[in-house]
């Protein structure tokens, strides 16, 4: 059928202006403040206030540019900010989407629970910041209600433009269409002391990178259909975090959608995961829905370590490791990827109603367990293979007899699905820690030397009742 | 209307550039055929009154984005597929007959859309279209359409794309 009429022309100019609102560089977007700044805007083409860093740092000079005292808009003052700067934002409601495109900046707001970046669900305003350069750091403010992501960090797919050098500290993300924070196509990062939930697909999203050399430290995820999804992000490290009340809690994934599969190397230490059974989030892939209940799944990685985390009240199982089989879990135009050598040792893992506290789950039961193994963990039930720690033990043979893919999707009988929209997921209350310091005074680290060193060795198992 | 308004309208009709088809993966022929309406405005002068003289041209043009070094030569079919993965098209920058059926198919975990990065080139393929299954792109007149995914891009960062149709 052919339609042609003048309505859908002006709806279409009108859905290509918003567009090109959400992705233009000047002020234009509504802005809803409560600002007490009260320096006017000026007529200099600078007008943001330059500082001089105290003689005993090696901190360069930077120069200031606030929102809305210097400039209207984020997108105004992120355009305007040379290497370095510091767009300093005071509290108040941003209906932007900004998007950056200058090396070294650090955007930071007044306040982490009152200076907020709303996309209030609108066409055009896809991601709360999109940032396509590399050294920005993200701090202490919060974005929510985007169509797609929350915070983006994305190298140019197809070319050898990789985005080194990412940070977010001190930031929230809630009710996002797809991921709460993302990095694609990027390298040498970190995230930390983060909140992301109520996600389509996941809270935390580290994609595509080889090596990654990706830090995710003292994050929670939650209310989401993954709390941490990592497909084919080779050397991804999640320390110290909370993954709690989502579908599944923490997935790192190999898969043909993206590039650089398969994932080769994740370290997962010192996490608590639990309670993962939650039905009331959102959810975009019928092939995780099958995971319902579950604390980690390796799904077709190779070399990951799980160790010293608490996995517990996850009801279907805490630790699954199996093979990713593109017709179940994508769109099956892909290749598949075993679950290859990975090390699951000195875990507490604890809840499952299947006795699959940890769960071998590999498409050819006749090659053995590929490698993977588990030794060294607390374990508060069944396991299947039973007595996993025996069979399939880290420095000893694989004597295990697998049970079947078929079996145990069977096992997992799981009922009709019915995912909640992102949009109607409760908000968490905003009552999240600031970041340390004044954040008028305290100078701009841009993210030039990350990931932070963290003494992994000193994790242990968190108390769950703590 | 004067006669360049006349003559844009008629050379708008004539281009007539611009069908998106929705169609069904194993046969694309079967089709839902949307236009977009055919007599885009003249652009504003400063003073903004649209100018009746100005020589009209489509597809507009976007001078923020240019024509890619290398560009994959695909005339001679009636049919493309471009895949779209997490976060590419593939191809990304293509030359087509004019009529060619560039059939745009989502392979990747996200949702993407297809976007035009001149304003009114063509209308937008949205990531719910994409997202219920393969979706085609006609376009009839000769010259250069960039696009991008508005999600994992813009007109000129990220997930972008650049088709040429015709010999020009």
């Amino acid at each position: 059928m052919i339609r042609r009429s003048l309505v859908q022309l002006l709806s279409l100019l009108v859905l290509l202006g918003l567009v090109a609102a959400a992705c233009g560089d000047d002020g234009d977007t509504a802005t809803d403040t409560d600002s007490t700044t009260t320096a006017a805007p000026d007529d200099t083409d600078d007008p943001g206030t330059t500082t001089a860093a105290p003689d005993d740092t090696d901190d360069p000079e930077y120069t200031i540019r606030q929102v809305p005292g210097d400039y209207e808009t984020i997108q105004s003052a992120v355009d305007a900010a040379e290497p370095g700067d510091l767009v300093l934002i005071d509290e108040g409601v941003y209906h932007e989407a900004v998007i950056v495109q200058t090396d070294n900046i650090v955007i930071r707001g007044m306040d982490r629970n009152g200076v907020i970046l709303d996309g209030e669900h609108a066409e055009g305003f896809e991601n709360g910041i999109i940032v396509f350069s590399n050294g920005v750091a993200i701090e202490n403010l919060t974005v929510r209600n985007y169509t797609g992501n929350g915070l983006f960090w994305t190298g140019d797919y197809g070319s050898d433009v990789i985005v080194d050098g990412y940070r977010a500290s001190y930031v929230t993300a809630h009710n996002i269409g797809v991921y709460g924070m993302y990095a694609f196509n990027a390298e040498n990062g970190q995230i930390d002391n983060a909140y992301a939930g109520a996600s389509d697909d996941s809270s935390f999203y580290i994609g595509q990178c080889n090596p990654c050399n990706a830090l995710l430290y003292k994050v929670e995820g939650e209310n989401s259909q993954l709390g941490y999804s990592g497909t084919n992000s080779t050397g991804t490290t999640i320390a110290d975090s909370w993954f709690h009340d989502n579908l599944i809690g923490v997935v790192p994934n190999s898969q043909d959608g993206e590039e650089l599969a398969p994932n080769a190397g994740t370290l997962i230490v010192g996490n608590l995961i639990e309670n993962n059974n939650n039905p009331d989030v959102p959810s975009r892939n019928t092939g995780f829905q099958l995971g319902l209940g579950s604390g980690v799944v390796l799904a077709g990685v190779t070399n990951n370590i799980v160790e010293r985390n608490t996995i517990v009240g996850n009801n279907r199982a805490g630790v699954i490791a199996i093979d990713w089989i593109d017709a179940i879990f994508a769109s099956g135009n892909g290749a598949d990827y075993p679950a290859m050598d990975n090390i699951v040792r000195d875990n507490i893992i604890s809840g499952s109603t299947l006795d699959a506290d940890i769960l071998v789950a590999l498409n050819d039961v006749n090659n053995g367990a590929q490698g993977n193994c588990f030794s060294g963990n607390e374990i508060g039930g069944g396991t299947n293979p039973v007595d996993a720690q025996t069979v399939l033990p880290c420095d000893g043979p694989d004597t295990a007899v697998l049970t079947t893919l078929e079996e145990l999707i069977a096992l997992f009988n799981l009922e009709p699905f019915e995912p909640v929209d992102y949009r109607d997921v409760p908000a968490p209350e905003l009552d999240f820690e600031n970041m340390p310091g004044d954040p008028a005074t305290e100078p701009p680290r841009p993210a030039v030397d990350v990931p932070m060193q963290v003494d992994l060795d000193a994790l242990t198992p968190p108390d769950p009742t703590s | 209307m004067s006669f360049a308004r006349r003559a844009f309208a008629a050379l708008a009709l004539v281009c007539s550039a611009l069908v998106v088809v929705s169609c069904a993966a194993d046969d694309p022929l079967e089709i839902a055929v949307t236009v977009q309406d055919d007599e885009p405005e003249p652009a504003p002068t400063d003073d903004g009154v649209p100018d009746d003289t100005a020589d009209a041209t489509f597809p507009p043009v976007n001078p923020d984005v240019a024509r890619p070094s290398t560009i994959v030569d695909l005339r001679g079919q009636d049919l493309v597929e471009i895949e779209i993965r997490d976060n590419v098209f593939d191809e990304r920058f293509f030359r087509v007959d004019p009529g060619t059926q560039i059939v745009f198919v989502n392979r990747g975990a996200n949702t993407h859309d297809v976007t035009a990065s001149a304003e009114g080139a063509f209308p937008k393929i949205t990531k719910e279209a994409l997202a219920s299954g393969p979706q085609a792109l006609v376009l009839t007149a000769e010259g250069d359409y960039p696009f991008y995914c508005s999600i994992h891009g813009t007109q000129t960062r990220g997930q972008t794309g650049y088709v040429v149709v015709g010999g020009a």
